[in-house]
């Protein structure tokens, strides 16, 4: 009569040498995995920040920005305007002529010409007079 | 005619060192290193600027040296002791000092 008792399941080496290399190629295909996994959370997170910078764009070109003219605040969306148009939104009357004052000097707006409003600029009307002799 | 805080504030946005000042009971404003735009070009001159009529005009913009190209009959005056230029320019009401400027820098551009 054999005292030898039977053997359960696979030898002990055979077991851990495959189980630790599916284990290994698992971990490895996880971390790949990760890998990629954060690329693209990295490219939605630029996604996501260029997006919320466009809308802040867009909610400043549409909202109401202040501009000062003859020492009046007068609030109008920003984005550039026609001078003669401009004029008509902000009360001055066609015949002035409309100066900007930046750095520090006064600037003369043509009619025909443009201005970008992007919100605080200072302008001033005055008639059209003096003459020489 | 004097000058308010107002239109001394608005004056400073266009030249830090605006001040006015009297002389013979004619206000003036004091525009040091007033900054003309000359066509596409901008020129630098201290500049002195009457309030109300002097010397035969309604009101004056004095230069501290002419403006080549800019202006006829330029004539020079002492005021305050200094010698000032200025081109025969009239018809500038008297009104709020940054308005009476613009006209005047009209000549210039």
């Amino acid at each position: 009569m054999s005292t030898e008792q039977p053997k359960e399941g696979p030898e002990p080496s055979d077991c851990d040498d495959g189980g630790l290399d599916r284990a290994e190629e698992a971990l490895k295909e996880a971390g790949a995995e990760l890998k990629e996994a954060r690329v693209e959370f990295d490219r939605a997170e630029h996604k996501l920040e260029a997006a919320e910078e466009g809308l802040e764009a867009e909610r400043h070109r549409h909202h109401g920005v202040v501009v000062i003219v003859d020492r009046q605040p007068h609030t109008l969306a920003a984005g550039c305007y026609v001078v003669a148009e401009f004029k008509l939104l902000v009360g001055v009357a066609a015949d002035r002529e409309l100066d900007l004052l930046k750095d520090g000097k006064l600037e003369p707006l043509d009619d025909a010409g443009h201005i970008d409003v992007c919100g605080h600029e200072v302008f001033a009307s005055h008639v059209r007079t003096g003459s020489s002799s | 005619m004097t000058v308010g805080a107002d239109d001394l504030a608005e004056l400073r946005t266009l030249c830090a060192g605006t001040a006015p000042i009297t002389e013979g009971g004619c206000g003036f404003v004091d525009l040091p290193a007033l900054k003309i735009q000359v066509g596409s070009e901008t020129v630098v001159r201290d500049a002195l600027l009457s309030l109300q009529a002097h010397s035969g005009y309604t009101s004056r913009l004095y230069l501290s040296s002419p403006i080549p190209g800019r202006g006829i009959n330029w004539t020079t005056h002492t005021v305050f002791g200094r010698c000032w230029h200025t081109p025969s320019w009239n018809n500038v009401m008297s009104g709020r000092p940054i308005v009476m400027l613009q006209q005047h820098l009209q000549v210039y551009r």
